[in-house]
């Protein structure tokens, strides 16, 4: 056997495989996102009275805020952490739209911040989950930390700019959540998404996000998830970029193919390009939010 | 979707014109176009934010025109405020068929006597 | 090596093929879902709907036109978990006719993960006259939990005066995502449970069980065996249940009878306790006595950012 010939089937092999396995995992992520809105109708109560913050610095955004408020999940709030020097008009449009008001700026926080000048919170009748924070911008980490303070649930997440929740994405993080003894997770982790959402005491005892922006988190109980729990907006350049990527591939692979006389090691290329092309374009449909 | 054909379906014979099913921005539009005798809204997943979905029950109350909200979840203060806003019926899945039908039935009827607008 | 190197451009082929024939099936389905929404399922439902409120009818068999049968499925399935008190035995007859078969058809042994749950979860919602076996599962997986779980409700739903004692004996730790979905199928009528019983019980899952339907259906009279188990239970999660349910009631809370059991828990857990009794109304001074200076002073200032303030 060659073995520049060894090597090469290996390679290809290990690259199909790999393509395999993801489009297998799209597919079991499908499965059970499917399964967890069907959950989620028929369910008719928050989940064991875990509550959730999602925090933001810099997200202005109407159609992302939209998006962040919209879970129905009972123990759930947005906090939103701006700098009126900068986004003002935005801040007051937030303002008027979710029908905030100004409320008292507390004399002690738990993690040291400076620079908040005010505090605006949703009508308690009508919706007790938006949160916005005017605070003077130092750095995003800053700006999370006194989210962190004002927020009123056992959990955090940081979700950044163009970054958008599935819809079930909150039931199902409960859900996992709920599955191990209350308080004793004090991360889950999404490695797809690179999501992650804190126990409260934890994040404050590590320092905040300002101390985690130079240390990994690893005297923690951390757990996994692997189903992303957010998506970006892709432009349409993004798809067409892709699109003739994809494409420029498999003509490559075809027309090498066609100049070496239809080598079998040309046709394992071409095969493999395609299972790879046709896999990974499949594990992103099964992420797509439409069933 | 399922959802509100069930609720549609369920209420069907009761109207004598067509039960229509639509999404929350449709609403609106319709109503300014459109005579009706009630409207239900009906959903197991996220609505509508929530400052927006008062102002539209308050927009259809104005105009006279009954509201039945039918959730997934519903809080003592959210159903509250949610009366305040104009709703005339406030109900939390799973529903019951024949109390929906014979709630439908009351204020269709009771409605047509009273008169509206 | 050619052979080896021809066989694999093959079989990779034929992989490709087969999985392009799935991607083509799942761009579709978007297409079919909403065709089937806009324009089948009214006709079903209306039909459906039709016998299940007319007396006449309920003893005629319901002929319902030729239909994408998956997706009745899940009709029906929907009308299951969204309504509740409807006829059962009307029920059944269309599940039977229209429904069942598909469950039974995957519900084989090799049929596995996500999907598995799923059709457990119909086979638990929606009610049948014809016996389905269930095969219990051989090795754990990531789905086993879910999978172990539906089976739980399955049987529940096929034996409801067992529900009681299948919870008991289940070998899973039920989280509080699964309690809420058993209270819910309590809701629907399909299963009877007494919150009395379940409190006195010494098993974990029937205690959070019987906390769960107190707060769902805001049982007032259970203040009191709720006080008695926030101030005497071993277990700090179902402590922690106790008195965050008492708070979302709005129950008077005695915090000297606690403040021994308490103060020995989990930090986090008693700064959890605090938090949702804050957001509930209740002011941090008065369950100053229970945590010391475990964060009473950081938990005030959430407190009193949730004030009016005069500008």
């Amino acid at each position: 056997m060659n073995t520049f010939q060894a090597a090469a089937l290996a390679a290809m092999t290990l690259t199909s495989a790999a393509a395999l396995r993801s489009a297998w995992r799209s597919r079991r992520w499908a499965d059970k996102r499917r399964l967890i809105a069907a959950v989620s109708a028929m369910r008719c109560d928050s989940v064991g009275n875990i509550g959730i913050s999602i925090i933001c610095s810099g997200v202005d955004c109407m159609a992302q805020i939209e998006n962040l408020a919209s879970p129905e999940y009972e123990n759930f709030e947005v906090v939103l952490c701006l700098d009126s020097d900068t986004s003002l008009r935005r801040m007051r449009n937030i303002i008027d739209r979710y029908a905030l008001f100004r409320v008292a700026l507390p004399s002690r926080s738990e993690l040291p911040v400076v620079g908040v000048r005010a505090i605006y919170r949703s009508r308690r009748g009508a919706i007790r989950r938006m949160t916005l924070i005017d605070k003077r911008f130092t750095s995003h980490e800053d700006a999370l930390d006194a989210a962190v303070n004002v927020a009123s649930f056992d959990y955090v997440m940081a979700v950044g700019r163009n970054e958008y929740l599935y819809p079930d994405s909150i039931d199902m993080l409960a859900a996992q959540i709920g599955e191990h003894e209350a308080c004793s997770v004090d991360m889950l982790e999404c490695t797809t998404s690179g999501g992650r959402l804190f126990l409260r005491d934890a994040i404050v005892s590590l320092g905040g996000y300002a101390s985690l922006r130079y240390m990994r988190p690893r005297r923690i109980k951390r757990v996994i998830n692997r189903i992303p729990d957010r998506y970006r907006i892709a432009g349409r350049s993004a798809a067409i970029r892709r699109a003739i990527a994809a494409i420029t591939a498999v003509v490559a692979s075809l027309v090498l193919l066609v100049l070496s006389g239809f080598e079998p090691l040309a046709a394992a290329l071409t095969a493999t390009v395609l299972l790879t092309v046709v896999c990974r374009a499949y594990a992103r449909k099964c992420r797509e939010l439409t069933v | 979707m399922s959802t509100c054909n069930i609720v549609a379906s369920a209420v069907a014979d009761l109207a004598d014109e067509t039960v229509r099913t639509t999404s929350m921005q449709g609403v609106m539009q319709h109503v300014e176009n459109e005579d009706f005798s009630l409207i239900i809204m009906a959903s197991t997943r996220s609505l509508a934010t929530e400052s927006r979905l008062d102002r539209t029950i308050g927009h259809l109350h104005r105009c006279g025109i009954p509201v039945f909200l039918i959730l997934a979840r519903l809080s003592e203060q959210r159903a509250t405020r949610l009366l305040q806003c104009g709703v005339d019926q406030c109900m939390t899945f799973p529903i019951n068929l024949h109390r929906l039908r014979r709630k439908v039935h009351e204020q269709i009827t009771g409605g047509n006597k009273a008169g509206r607008r | 090596m050619n052979t080896a190197v021809e066989t694999y451009a093959i079989v990779t082929i034929l992989l490709a093929l087969s999985i392009g024939a799935l991607l083509v099936d799942r761009s579709m389905r978007a297409f079919r879902s909403r065709r089937w929404h806009c324009v089948h399922e009214p006709v079903a439902l209306r039909i459906v709907m039709r016998t299940l409120t007319s007396p006449r009818l309920r003893n005629i068999a319901v002929r319902i036109p030729r239909m994408p049968r998956r997706r009745l499925c899940d009709t029906l399935l929907s009308l299951s978990l969204t309504t509740y008190n409807i006829d059962r035995r009307a029920m059944s007859a269309l599940t039977d006719a229209y429904g069942s078969e598909r469950i039974i058809g995957r519900l084989s042994p090799f049929t596995t993960g996500y999907r598995r749950a799923e059709r457990l979860l119909m086979l638990a919602s929606m009610p049948t006259g014809r016996r389905i076996p269930v095969h219990r599962l051989r090795h754990w997986s990531a789905a086993s939990r879910y999978i172990h779980f539906y089976t739980l409700m399955a049987d529940m739903a096929r034996t409801p005066v067992l529900a009681e004692y299948l919870i008991e004996t289940c070998d899973i730790r039920l989280s509080p995502s699964e309690i809420s979905q058993i209270t819910a199928m309590l809701h629907r009528g399909s299963i009877t449970l007494d919150y009395r019983r379940l409190l006195r019980s010494s098993d974990r899952n029937l205690r959070m069980t019987g906390i769960a339907i107190v707060r769902h259906f805001s049982i007032e009279e259970a203040c009191d065996m709720l006080h008695d188990i926030a101030a005497s239970d071993p277990d700090a999660e179902i402590c922690r249940e106790a008195l965050i349910t008492l708070c979302a009631a709005g129950c008077t809370i005695d915090p000297s009878l606690m403040a021994e059991h308490i103060g020995g828990m989990d930090a986090a857990i008693r700064r959890s306790i605090c938090r949702h009794a804050i957001l509930n109304g209740y002011p941090p001074a008065a369950f100053a006595p229970l945590f010391g200076d475990h964060g009473d002073d950081r938990l005030a200032a959430l407190a009193e950012s949730n004030k009016y303030t005069i500008a």
